[in-house]
């Protein structure tokens, strides 16, 4: 069975770019995305996935303050951030308080699959 | 990985995100407030993020700037004063025009000096802790409850020709379904139940028509959001203070009348700017608040939106006007003279006028109301100024909430039938012969207790060659709506905002729901027609332009 993800970023041009790269690997299904902080709460209670995207900078909540609010509520979470060149400080704090791993945008679709898959246990 | 089919994307939400990102910093220029930098920093940042998975690294490396600078400044290490916003807003406008590069293929040069010359500057002003703005540290994480309510509405992003595609074909069907009516109702075996089923489509055409209508409106605001820029810029390069007030700007409006009216109403604030709000000096001088005000509102009516854009300046100088209009040959001294003071003003927007640099200079105003006022008529709309010399001028717009379908009164004259638009028509009178004021130039017809101008349709459509007394029954081959004394109907109309007219007609045909579609040029150059639509048989039938129409009756006159 595919795994199950949430993709989070508050472009649709890069979660659009999440999902294509998700698609070439046939161990992936994107079931929901949301745009912003609160909805990704919101979709990760509703739809418990095995893996989320999470882009850091997002309007009404950061990334990584939802990574700390899902891992609250749940804390076997699969959380990987999203971040940018420059952003180092941030990943830092975001794998601080739990996420597993993080990729960096432009993304690169070989990377984006390594990490996603070391992440969901395939390898 | 092949980025290409990302690019329309990246263009729309690219360009979205710049416009957010002007408002804010337009709005942070005028008051501090660490939201609307929050929000300007994530513009900035999404920005950058879509234009290096692109590789299109100019766009990138600038919004990477202005991202920088909005982080520190967010995080209270630098502050936003005026040299600082200026960078910022120029970064934008640049990021703003290599977005549009890439959305008409045209490659991005790597070297462009305004790119390179900009970075340095933000770099400089992430340093910079001159300004003058404070900046209060802590950010607000508690706003959350209202924006958020927002995101449970889904959305669908759909490309505007789709739209466009399926309001054709509903148009169309409303037509064949107009059609079958008119059949099922003069078929020589009426069949009720034949009557009932056309009825139940044309229920839902018309429902139909109704969603995709509403899926093609947006508010007016996506327009007037972009004006703090233009008034921003016009004002700063004047060195004049203008501040802009809008209101009722959430009105919604058919995208293809947006579109139409963008370049015109960027035209006036401007306009309002450069030659109505006076420098500081001089609107102390006349004990005026040194900021200049430029207000913009909106409201409906009935189905049209009116917008009013006004500003606390000097107005128009109708005898500097006239005196012009009269040297530019546009209006004879004698004529000039039987003007109104309104009729006067109205003279700026004459193109043998407004387009001429001397006039813009005594009369202060000219320069592109001609063209502001003949997009806005292109589309239906009307365009007027009202002026009080030394308190301001008032630019009125009456629009049509949409272009595509209109509904229209059908009109006979000398055996041709036109449409009428029926948001201009305000009522039909049958007027008894004696009822009227006649003199040699000029014709009234009573109008509950006033009088109002009233024309003969044929003759301002040039159509009666000759036609002698028309009350000696030369009606022959004329409409259904004559009536056995002899006269004809008059169809009130509303051609101008608060100006009626009455314009006699030799019959009245009925009415039509039709896709009214623009004039292809050479006819589009007859002035007096705004569009074609189409008969239930298929006929065409010419739309008539009645503020064009009600123009060349009173110069006529």
């Amino acid at each position: 069975m595919p795994k199950r993800v949430l993709v989070v970023d508050d472009a649709i041009f890069m979660r659009n770019m999440i999902k294509d790269i998700l698609a070439e690997d046939g161990d992936f299904e994107v079931v929901g995305e949301a745009s912003h902080g609160l909805e990704a709460i919101e979709k990760y209670k509703e739809l418990a996935p095995d893996l989320i995207t999470m882009d850091i900078v997002m309007p009404f909540k950061s990334g990584i303050e939802v990574t700390r609010e899902i891992l609250r509520h749940d804390s076997r979470a699969c959380i990987v951030i999203c971040s940018a060149l420059g952003q180092e400080q941030l990943v830092m704090e975001a794998l601080e308080a739990g996420a597993v791993d993080f990729i960096v945008k432009p993304f690169k679709s070989e990377e984006v699959l390594k990490v996603v898959r070391k992440t969901t246990g395939l390898g | 990985m092949d980025v290409s089919r990302y690019l329309d994307l990246f263009v729309h939400e690219a360009t979205e995100h710049l416009e957010a990102l002007g408002r804010d910093l337009v709005a942070l220029e005028r008051e501090a407030c660490s939201k609307t930098l929050a929000s300007a920093f994530r513009h900035a940042h999404s920005i950058k993020g879509m234009a290096a998975s692109m590789g299109f690294s100019p766009i990138a490396d600038l919004a990477h700037g202005l991202e920088d600078l909005l982080d520190q400044a967010r995080k209270g290490a630098t502050t936003l004063g005026p040299d600082s916003m200026d960078v910022a807003l120029r970064a934008a406008d640049t990021v703003t025009r290599l977005v549009e590069d890439v959305a008409e293929k045209r490659p991005l040069d790597a070297s462009d000096s305004d790119v390179a010359r900009l970075l340095a500057r933000l770099r400089a002003d992430r340093h910079d802790k001159l300004g003058g703005m404070e900046l209060p540290g802590e950010l607000s994480r508690r706003s959350f409850g209202k924006a958020a309510s927002s995101g449970n509405v889904r959305t669908v992003r759909v490309r505007t020709d789709v739209v466009d595609g399926l309001m054709d074909g509903i148009g169309e069907l409303l037509l064949a379904t107009d059609r079958l009516r008119q059949a099922a109702y003069t078929a020589e075996q009426p069949s009720s139940s034949l009557s009932e089923a056309v009825d139940g489509i044309n229920r839902i055409g018309k429902s139909l028509y109704q969603r995709v209508l509403a899926a093609r409106m947006i508010p007016l605001s996506t327009l007037t959001d972009r004006l703090p820029r233009a008034l921003r810029e016009a004002s700063r390069s004047l060195g004049k203070e203008v501040v802009l007030e809008t209101d009722g700007t959430d009105i919604e409006l058919d995208r293809s009348v947006l579109d139409e009216i963008e370049s015109p109403l960027g035209h006036l604030v401007r306009n309002c700017v450069d030659h109505g709000i006076e420098a500081p000096e001089e609107r102390r001088r006349n004990g005026k608040p040194v900021t200049g005000k430029v207000k913009l509102s909106a409201r409906r009516d009935r189905d049209r939106v009116i917008v009013h854009l006004s500003d606390d300046g000097r107005g128009f100088d109708a005898s500097a006007i006239a005196a012009s209009a009269v040297e530019k040959g546009v209006v004879d001294s004698f004529a000039v003279r039987r003007l109104s003071s309104r009729e006067v003003v109205m003279l700026a927007c004459e193109p043998g006028l407004s387009t001429t640099e001397s006039v813009s200079e005594v009369s202060g105003r000219g320069v592109g109301l001609d063209v502001a006022k003949s997009s806005i008529e292109s589309i239906g709309g009307s365009f007027e100024i009202e002026s009080v010399k030394g308190e301001g001028s008032t630019f009125v717009l009456s629009l049509p909430l949409t272009v595509a379908i209109q509904r229209l009164l059908l009109v006979e004259v000398e055996g041709e039938t036109f449409g009428m638009p029926v948001s201009r028509v305000l009522r039909v009178l049958e007027i008894e012969p004696g009822q009227e004021q006649r003199s040699n130039s000029s014709r009234k017809v009573p109008l509950f207790d006033d009088w109002v101008d009233a024309y003969e349709l044929s003759s301002v459509l040039r159509m009666a060659e000759t036609r002698q007394g028309r009350h000696c029954g030369n009606t022959g081959g004329r409409g259904a709506g004559s009536s056995p004394n002899g006269s004809f109907p008059y169809v009130i109309v509303e051609p101008r905002p608060g100006k009626l007219a009455a314009l006699e007609v030799h019959g009245l045909t009925g009415h039509l729901q039709g896709m009214v579609r623009p004039l292809e040029w050479p006819v589009s150059m007859l002035g007096a027609f705004s569009g074609v639509s189409l008969l239930p048989d298929g006929k065409p039938i010419l739309v008539l332009d009645l503020a064009s129409i009600l123009r060349t009756a009173e110069t006529g006159a």
